[in-house]
């Protein structure tokens, strides 16, 4: 991984309203303990990252993608866990407390959309 | 000549300013027929033998509003008599006065009012434009006020056992189909519901451009008197009053979409908002948001609350909205200076709503 690598973040459709997504799409549930899944982009395109995500009965307005430095940036390292699959990372949220991931959530979102969507669906 | 007759008090935030929309004027014209069919019966009543009613029982006399008072706000609403004394029959519309209002305090009570049920009927539109939370009070005593509420309104039109129940109603929807035949539309509902309505000439323009918007999905406002079963289905409109093109970011009816959400909407881990609470969150914003700002985009939260999210300039906002709580985590954050402010807004406060507007309009005003 480079500090070019891209971050691929699969939106959830009710994420997207008038093709504005929402920075939630780049904030970990209370379920997902401070870890936002995200997918390798050196390793799968992202139109194979959403292929796989709605098999597996999730899911997906479309793809988008923040570089590893601007993660690097906010001090959100990101985790190469391989699980549940090889390419699956992680962006560790655990350290910041709720406004501060609100925040670092609405700068991600901010990069990545202005990066425009890396793949989008048709529906 | 004239002499006092009512003084019903109109509560709800509509008429703190101690004055009376001229909508509710409908009401009182409605409750005025009221009255004099009451006070028709209540002559029978008195004179069994009569087989009619004299043909000008009502001549010469009129309820009219000779003013409004304080105290949220009070119609004076006087009897206006020809003559320089009261006439004969003046006594059988004050006898129809404490009928009808009788009639109020046995169904806000829970018991089957007295009155008959054709004159029942009468309640179906007076007090029809009463809304949620507001009423109507009538000083029965020293201490004591009979409260007349639409909840109220619903028991009276109930017993009256009428076929067709009336209610005035704002119905957000796409217009489908115009018939020209029949000069009529028909507004599709977000339900998958089809409501027809009367086409009028004045709403000729708007419904024809509803129409032409129904496949980018163009939604309007239809404002009007629907009618409704006993079961309360609708049935379609019986009048239309305004037809307006709503916002593609419609608070209300991006509320209501979003409240058709199912637990586990988030990929299986996503709690559904309650629509209920919801509903009262788009309630709030109709009410306190100022309407000269731009609408916010709205997004289901994982918790199921809402967040409404606002882009001005370099400033992104979010309001993290808890609907058990009707708390909103306000963060506002410019992405160029970092600058951040974070608060809690209490949605249940006008004056939290005044802070989260005055925040707005500060951020608003700097970019234009």
């Amino acid at each position: 991984m480079t500090p070019t690598t891209l971050l691929l973040r699969q939106v959830h459709p009710s994420f997207v309203q008038a093709g504005r997504v929402t920075s939630q799409a780049f904030r970990p549930t209370p379920k997902d303990q401070g870890h936002l899944s995200v997918d390798n982009g050196d390793l799968v395109q992202a139109q194979a990252s959403w292929q796989r995500h709605t098999a597996s009965a999730g899911q997906s307005a479309g793809v988008l993608a923040v570089a590893w430095a601007e993660c690097d940036q906010l001090g959100l390292p990101v985790l190469e866990d391989g699980h549940p699959y090889p390419e699956h990372c992680s962006l560790d949220f655990s350290a910041h407390n709720h406004n501060a991931r609100e925040q670092k959530a609405k700068l991600l979102r901010n990069k990545a959309q202005a990066r425009g969507w890396q793949w989008q669906s048709q529906q | 000549m004239r002499q006092a007759f009512i003084n019903p008090r109109l509560v709800g935030r509509r008429f703190e300013e101690h004055t009376v929309p001229l909508e509710i004027l409908k009401d009182f014209s409605a409750l005025e027929e009221m009255v004099v069919e009451v006070a028709k019966w209540k002559f029978r009543q008195a004179h069994p033998d009569s087989k009619r009613v004299q043909r000008n029982f009502s001549q010469g006399l009129e309820l009219h509003l000779a003013q409004v008072d304080d105290g949220s706000a009070i119609p004076a609403i006087v009897l206006m008599t020809a003559g320089l004394v009261p006439t004969a029959n003046t006594q059988y519309f004050e006898l129809a006065r404490e009928a009808i209002i009788t009639a109020i305090e046995q169904a806000e009570c829970g018991d089957a009012p007295t009155l008959p049920k054709h004159l029942l009927s009468y309640f179906d539109r007076f007090g029809r434009s009463l809304r949620a939370g507001e009423s109507i009070e009538f000083q029965t005593g020293e201490q004591r006020a009979v409260t007349y509420t639409p909840g109220v309104r619903k028991r009276l039109v109930e017993f009256a056992e009428i076929e067709t129940l009336t209610e005035e109603l704002a119905l957000r929807g796409r217009v489908s189909t115009i018939n020209q035949n029949n000069r009529s539309f028909v507004l599709a509902l977000p339900d998958g519901r089809q409501i027809a309505a009367p086409l009028t000439d004045q709403h000729w323009a708007a419904v024809l451009e509803a129409v032409q918007a129904y496949r980018q999905g163009g939604y309007v406002l239809v404002q009007g008197v629907v009618e409704k079963d006993r079961q309360g289905h609708l049935r379609g409109f019986e009048s239309v009053e305004h037809i307006s093109p709503l916002d593609p970011l419609d608070v209300t009816l991006r509320l209501s979409a979003l409240s058709e959400l199912k637990a586990g909407w988030l990929d299986g881990k996503g709690h559904a908002p309650d629509p209920e609470r919801a509903q009262w969150l788009a309630q709030a914003f109709e009410e306190n948001f100022d309407a000269g700002l731009p609408l916010p985009h709205l997004y289901p939260t994982a918790e199921g609350g809402i967040q409404a999210e606002w882009t001005f300039g370099d400033w992104e906002v979010s309001l993290e909205i808890d609907l058990s709580t009707q708390l909103g985590a306000y963060q506002a954050l410019n992405l160029v200076t970092q600058i951040q402010h974070d608060e809690v807004i209490a949605l249940s406060e006008r004056s939290d709503w005044q802070r989260l507007n005055t925040a707005l309009q500060q951020m608003d005003g700097a970019q234009a």
